[in-house]
């Protein structure tokens, strides 16, 4: 029980403990609730992939950083996260897929990420397992991957020793608001009164907001993983299909996590879980083709899990001067792990300052309501402004909560 | 509803006062020793609440108990009240004696050393309790203690579970260290999430559909 916080986080995934994390870390005492375990949805479940290329440019500044903060994070929070930074590969077999490559490294050239297109030789090079079909390949040399448990757990540890609360195996059931504005968070065994809620639920990011009358466009994509037994290292990189068909690495512990998508993602009914048994077969398909060293590997476990597609495949970020008091950091849409250091930051810059250092306007919650066109220029978000009414001295103001 | 427990220390501090009465709550469950304390010397037994034959075998349970060496909870669920009839007198009787009668054999026997007596309890800790991943009870412990309680939160962040068996070697013990960590009973701990397939097979195999 604790009656009043500072800050409400729903959702203990990779971004709400890198969030609480950052929060507890300028002196905040962050109230973290989590509806199952630590990481133990969404954030437990994904790839680990650590990558800018093939992102949307619009994400491209943030997963720059990102890079950047991942290589400390073993240092900053006194646990190894097994983070590899040797590149990704992303494969291609047919000439649509290189010219379809061709055109997309410029344009992640232009924004200047390090990025070139591959034949097969130069592949081969890199990585010399990749089977016949494989024509070409685009190669970033700063991408990489980590291991996406220990990360929430990391983020988790270093957050409470500094503070930060969580509860696990708690619900929010709803979010009071007096005159509009946040007042409370009611969950299943609790009433914590606070001025400052931050939808970080990932799927469920969508209830949570409904919550507090608003609404985004989300849906959820059904995706499954394998995960084979280990071998000695046979090669560092995150693997990805030009296609987006498969992605896969070998972890630190040797054995092989493959991923994959085969067109009935989107198929799901709601809160159920499909039947469909095509999909490690189809994973396992890929994976003999273009890695064809591995068949004789045995699959140890396969899991799913669910994505949080927005309707523009980039994540909602910031405040909303519909609702004072309610922080968007949710809808990252399957490749938000590889963000999350940054994320955690901005997110905390934001409630802290009122002012973040690198734009998140293209994320904001208006966009949905303006039109993909729209150039977001929504305050508070972008500068320091009063439409919160949170906001001056925002540091101030919160310590005499 | 969690069973209030006599033992001889509660029996010597009536003895010690000179009162010689000792008062049973319901539900309670009498030690060895209490009752052997409270036979030897004649202390006086006051029922809370009503005395019927439920808390006459409330009374010949933990007997029972120390006999056949089954926990508290086993006995509570398939002992006396579940029972289609309940277990005749002469026989409680006579468990009550052999229990007594082990007991003073015991008590002046020599201790025989157990092959772990020299071992000090960092050893225990450096116990494997996942062999396919190599994790020791210290390990899990330490998850438990950092804030994982379910078994998937165990396995996510030690891979306590997570090797060629998939838990079956493993996670009756993780539950009992986890049950023991939160002071719940092990079958009231939620199960790992069961991931296909049962047995490791082969990507080929996999990939034929």
């Amino acid at each position: 029980m604790v009656g009043k916080a500072d800050v409400v986080i729903v959702g203990g995934g990779v971004m709400g403990c890198a969030l609480a994390y950052n929060l507890a870390k300028e002196g905040l005492k962050p109230v973290v609730i989590e509806r199952s375990d630590i990481g133990g949805e969404e954030s437990g479940a994904n790839g680990g992939g650590v990558r800018q290329s093939a992102r949307n440019l619009k994400e491209m500044p943030l997963a720059m950083e990102s890079v950047r903060l991942f290589a400390q994070l073993h240092e900053e929070l006194g646990m190894d996260v097994e983070y590899v930074r040797k590149g990704n590969l992303r494969l291609c077999s047919t000439p649509e897929d290189m010219v379809n490559m061709r055109k997309s490294v410029e344009n992640q050239k232009a924004v200047g990420l390090q990025l070139e297109l591959l034949d097969r030789k130069q592949v081969l090079e890199i990585n010399p397992y990749v089977g016949d079909g494989v024509i070409g390949a685009t190669f970033c040399p700063t991408d990489g991957h980590a291991n996406p448990l220990l990360v929430s757990y990391a983020f988790f540890k270093k957050a409470k020793s500094l503070g930060a609360r969580f509860y696990t195996q708690e619900e929010v059931k709803d979010i009071v608001l007096k005159k509009g504005r946040v007042a409370a968070v009611v969950t299943d065994k609790q009433r914590i009164e606070t001025d400052l809620v931050v939808n970080a639920a990932g799927m469920a990011g969508r209830k949570i907001a409904n919550m507090a009358g608003l609404d985004f466009p989300v849906k959820a994509v059904f995706t499954e993983a394998l995960i084979t037994e280990a071998l000695p290292p046979l090669f560092p990189q995150m693997l990805g299909q030009a296609r987006g068909l498969f992605y896969g690495r070998q972890t630190l512990h040797g054995s092989f996590f493959m991923g994959g998508f085969v067109g009935t993602e989107e198929f799901i009914y709601r809160d159920g879980k499909p039947l469909f048994n095509f999909i490690g077969p189809a994973i396992s398909r890929l994976v003999i083709e273009y890695l064809p060293v591995l068949k004789d590997l045995h699959v140890v476990r396969t899991w799913s899990g669910i994505i949080d597609q927005t309707s523009d495949s980039i994540p909602v970020l910031g405040l909303t001067p519909e609702v004072p008091g309610f922080v968007f950091c949710t809808g990252f849409s399957g490749h938000g792990f590889g963000l999350a250091p940054v994320i955690g930051r901005l997110m905390c810059e934001l409630i802290m300052d009122c002012r973040v250092s690198l734009p998140i306007n293209d994320f904001c919650y208006s966009r949905f309501g303006k039109g993909a066109d729209h150039v977001c220029a929504c305050k508070g978000n972008a500068a320091c402004t009063t439409a919160t009414a949170l906001c001056p001295n925002k540091r101030e103001w919160l310590k005499n909560i | 509803m969690k069973p209030n427990f006599i033992f001889a220390q509660d029996v010597k501090a009536v003895l010690r006062d000179g009162t010689k009465k000792i008062t049973i709550p319901q539900n309670s469950r009498i030690s060895a020793a209490a009752l052997d304390l409270i036979k030897e010397n004649g202390v006086e037994l006051t029922y809370a609440g009503s005395l019927n034959d439920q808390s006459d075998m409330a009374v010949a349970a933990p007997l029972v108990e120390q006999a056949s060496g089954v926990s508290a909870e086993n006995i509570g669920d398939a002992g006396p009240e579940v029972a289609d009839e309940p277990m005749p007198e002469e026989m409680v009787e006579e468990i009550a004696r052999r229990v007594i009668a082990r007991f003073r054999e015991l008590k002046g026997a020599p201790a025989v050393a157990s092959p772990l007596a020299g071992q000090k309890l960092e050893d225990e800790d450096d116990l494997v309790i996942c062999r396919c991943e190599e994790i020791t009870r210290k390990e899990i412990k330490e998850a438990i203690r950092n804030g994982m309680k379910t078994l998937n939160g165990i396995k996510r962040v030690t891979r306590a579970g997570m090797g060629l068996c998939q838990g079956q070697t493993c996670q009756r013990l993780v539950t009992q260290l986890l049950a023991g960590e939160l002071g719940m009973a092990p079958a009231q701990i939620k199960q790992m999430t069961p991931r296909a397939p049962v047995r490791p097979v082969a990507l080929s195999v996999l990939a034929a559909g």
